[in-house]
C-alpha cells in the first residue's frame, strides 16, 4: 500500500508536468525559439527556470548532508549561489543586449562573438560539454534513493536507481521536442513543488525538531567552526569554494543561457531581486532543518540521506511529498544540461562553419540539436547504468569539474567589463587554467596546503587570469578589432546611458562564425 | 536637470553600485570576516550566515532602485 502512495505521488507528478506541456502546444520553429524560447519569458518564469536550473535535485542530498556532517560550512552554498545572482545583476545589460544584437544562442556563441574567434568559441563549447556531463549522470542516478525511499523497502537501490533513469529518460521527450519554450514552462511548476513544498516540509521539521528536543545545544561545537589556521584545509579555503561557486555560476552553460531566454535586460534584473529571497529562505530552511537533525541517530550515521530519514518521520504521505520535491529539482537541473548540450554541440561544434541565417539551415541545426540531445540522453543513460555501484565517485568527479569549469571565468568575465583582452589570451588562458586545475586536483584533491587551502580551481584560474591580462598587454589589438570592441562596449552603454547602435555597424564578423 | 547634473548623478550611481559591489565581496568572501564570526559559537556563526545574505539582498533591491532611476545601468 506505501508503495502505491509513493510511486502513485510521482505518477499525479508527472502527468501534471505533461498536462502542462502539452497546453502550450507550441512547436519550436527556428533556431532561436528552440535554444532560447525566442528572448520571450516575463520575470517569474526566468526566476524559476533559473532556481530549478541552479539548486539540482542533489541540494536536498549532498548539500543537505554537508549541513547535516559538517554544520554552518554547508552554508557556503547559499553565500556562493547569493553572490551569483549579485553577479548576474551587472552581467544581464551586455550579456543581454550582445544576446539579442547578433542573435547569440549560447555561452560559447558568446565568448566567440566577444573575442572575434571560432577557437575561443570551440574551447568554451568543450570545456562545458565536459564539465556538465558528469553532473547529467548524476542527475540520472540521483532519483535512486528518491525511488527506493518511496518503494518503502519493496525495491532493492540498484532498482529504484533504474526506475529512476526510466521516469527522467521518458521525460526527455518533451524537451527533445519543445526545446527550451518545454524547459522554462516546466520549471515554473516543478520549482514550485521543489522548493515550494520541500521549503514547507523543511519548515515543518524545523519546527517539529526544536520542539523535540534536537536544538542547536545538542550540536557538536565543531558544527559553528569554519577551517581557520592550522585546519586541515586552511584558512582560505572557505573563501574558495565559495569564490568558485559564485564565478563558476555564469560559466556552466545551461546557467549562461538563461540571460538569453528573458524578454529583457529589467527582466532579468528582476529576476535576479525576486530569485534572491526566494533561494535565501529555501537554503536556509533546508540548512537548518538538516543541522537540527544531526542529533537523530540515523541521520549522525548517514547524514547524506537526512532529508528521507527526517522526512519519514512524518509518515507516508510527507516522505512521498519530500521524494517529489527532489524529483521535482533533478528534472528542471536534467532538462537544462541536456537542453544546453544539444544546443551547443549543433551550434558551436558540428555547424561551427554554418552560421545558420537562412531557413534551412535553422532546421537543419535544430534537427541536430534534437539529435543531439537524444544521443546525450543515451550516452548518460548508458553511462548511470555502468556506474550504478559508483556513485560516490560520480559525486567526486561532478565536484571536480567545478575545477574545470571556473577556467571560462576570466575570458567570460573580463570580457564583459573590459576592453583589452584577446583571444588568443583568453584561448590560452582556458587551456593552461585547465590544466594547472586538473594538475593540482590530482595532487591536492581538497585545497593546496602551501597555498593557504586555496583549491585547484582558484588556483587554476589565478593564472589563467595572468595569462589573459599579459597577453592583452603584449599582444594589442589591431586597429579594426579595437573599433569592432569600442563599438560592441559602445551599444551597452557605459554608464547607464543606453545607445541605439546599428549591430550591422559593428561587422558581420562579430559573431566569430 | 542640467546636463552637468545628470553627469554628476550617473557618476554618483556609478560609485555606488560598484560600492556595493566590492561590500558584498569583502563580506562574503574576505577571510577575517568569516573566520571570525564562525570561530565556535553557533549564535555568531548564525548570525554570519543569516546576516550576509541579507545586506546582499538588501543591495540588490537599492541597485534595483538605481537601476530604474537611471534606465538601466552597466558597471
Amino acid at each position: 500500500m506505501n508503495i502505491l502512495i509513493g510511486y502513485g505521488s510521482v505518477v499525479v507528478f508527472f502527468a501534471l508536468i505533461v498536462f502542462v506541456l502539452e497546453r502550450t502546444k507550441e512547436q519550436s520553429r527556428s533556431f532561436t525559439e528552440y535554444a532560447v524560447a525566442g528572448r520571450s519569458f516575463g520575470a517569474w518564469f526566468q526566476t524559476m527556470a533559473f532556481l530549478n536550473t541552479w539548486l539540482p535535485g542533489t541540494v536536498f542530498i549532498s548539500i543537505a548532508g554537508f549541513y547535516a556532517g559538517g554544520g554552518v560550512i554547508g552554508f557556503y552554498a547559499t553565500s556562493y549561489s547569493l553572490l551569483a545572482m549579485l553577479f548576474m545583476f551587472f552581467m544581464a545589460q551586455p550579456v543581454h543586449n550582445w544576446g539579442r544584437q547578433f542573435d547569440l544562442r549560447t555561452q560559447a556563441d558568446f565568448v566567440g562573438m566577444r573575442y572575434n574567434s571560432k577557437v575561443v568559441r570551440v574551447v568554451a563549447a568543450t570545456i562545458g560539454i565536459v564539465s556538465l556531463f558528469p553532473w547529467l549522470v548524476l542527475g540520472l542516478q540521483s532519483l535512486g534513493l528518491v525511488f527506493s525511499f518511496l518503494s518503502f523497502g519493496s525495491i532493492s537501490f540498484v532498482a529504484a536507481v533504474f526506475v529512476g533513469i526510466f521516469v527522467l529518460s521518458i521525460r526527455q521527450i518533451w524537451t527533445v521536442r519543445m526545446g527550451m519554450r518545454g524547459v522554462v514552462i516546466s520549471d515554473m511548476v516543478q520549482g514550485i513543488v521543489a522548493y515550494g513544498v520541500g521549503g514547507c516540509i523543511a519548515l515543518g521539521f524545523v519546527v517539529w525538531l526544536l520542539s523535540n528536543g534536537h536544538g542547536f545545544d545538542k550540536l557538536p561545537a565543531s558544527f559553528a567552526v569554519l577551517p581557520g589556521p592550522g585546519s586541515t584545509q586552511g584558512p582560505l579555503y572557505f573563501m574558495s569554494i565559495v569564490l568558485t561557486g559564485a564565478l563558476g555560476a555564469w560559466c556552466w552553460p545551461d546557467i549562461f543561457v538563461r540571460l538569453f531566454t528573458g524578454k529583457s535586460t529589467a527582466t532579468i534584473k528582476r529576476s535576479s531581486l525576486q530569485s534572491a529571497p526566494l533561494l535565501f529562505i529555501f537554503m536556509n530552511l533546508l540548512g537548518l532543518m538538516a543541522m537540527l537533525a544531526h542529533s537523530l541517530p540515523e541521520v549522525a550515521s548517514a547524514p547524506d540521506r537526512v532529508w528521507f530519514l527526517t522526512a519519514s518521520n512524518g509518515g507516508v504521505l510527507i516522505l512521498s511529498l519530500a521524494g517529489v520535491a527532489v524529483l521535482a529539482a533533478t528534472m528542471g537541473n536534467v532538462n537544462a544540461i541536456t537542453s544546453a548540450i544539444g544546443t551547443q554541440v549543433a551550434q558551436d561544434i558540428i555547424h561551427i562553419n554554418k552560421p545558420s541565417d537562412t531557413k534551412e539551415r535553422d532546421a537543419r541545426v535544430v534537427r541536430t540539436a534534437k539529435i543531439s540531445i537524444v544521443v546525450v540522453t543515451i550516452l548518460a543513460v548508458a553511462g548511470a547504468v555502468a556506474t550504478v555501484n559508483v556513485t560516490s565517485g560520480l559525486v567526486k568527479l561532478a565536484l571536480t569539474s567545478y575545477q574545470g569549469i571556473v577556467q571560462l571565468a576570466p575570458s567570460l568575465y573580463f570580457g564583459l567589463f573590459w576592453r583589452r583582452g584577446n583571444a588568443l589570451g583568453a584561448a590560452m588562458g582556458m587551456i593552461v587554467g585547465f590544466v594547472v586545475a586538473a594538475a593540482f586536483e590530482v595532487t591536492y584533491p581538497t585545497s593546496i596546503p602551501w597555498l593557504g587551502g586555496l583549491t585547484s580551481g582558484v588556483a587554476g584560474m589565478i593564472v589563467n587570469a595572468v595569462i589573459y591580462v599579459a597577453f592583452a598587454y603584449l599582444l594589442p589589438a589591431s586597429n579594426a578589432e579595437r573599433s569592432r570592441i569600442d563599438a560592441l562596449f559602445d551599444s551597452v552603454g557605459a554608464d547607464g546611458v543606453p545607445v541605439e547602435v546599428d549591430s550591422g555597424s559593428l561587422g558581420a564578423a562579430a559573431r566569430g562564425a | 536637470m542640467s546636463a552637468p547634473q545628470e553627469t554628476y548623478q550617473m557618476s554618483s550611481h556609478r560609485i555606488l553600485r560598484v560600492g556595493l559591489l566590492v561590500l558584498n565581496l569583502i563580506v562574503m568572501l574576505f577571510p577575517p570576516i568569516h573566520l571570525t564570526m564562525a570561530s565556535g559559537d553557533m549564535k555568531n556563526a548564525l548570525i554570519y550566515f543569516v546576516g550576509s545574505p541579507l545586506i546582499l539582498i538588501v543591495s540588490l533591491g537599492i541597485l534595483y532602485a538605481l537601476d530604474k532611476n537611471t534606465e538601466g545601468a552597466h558597471l
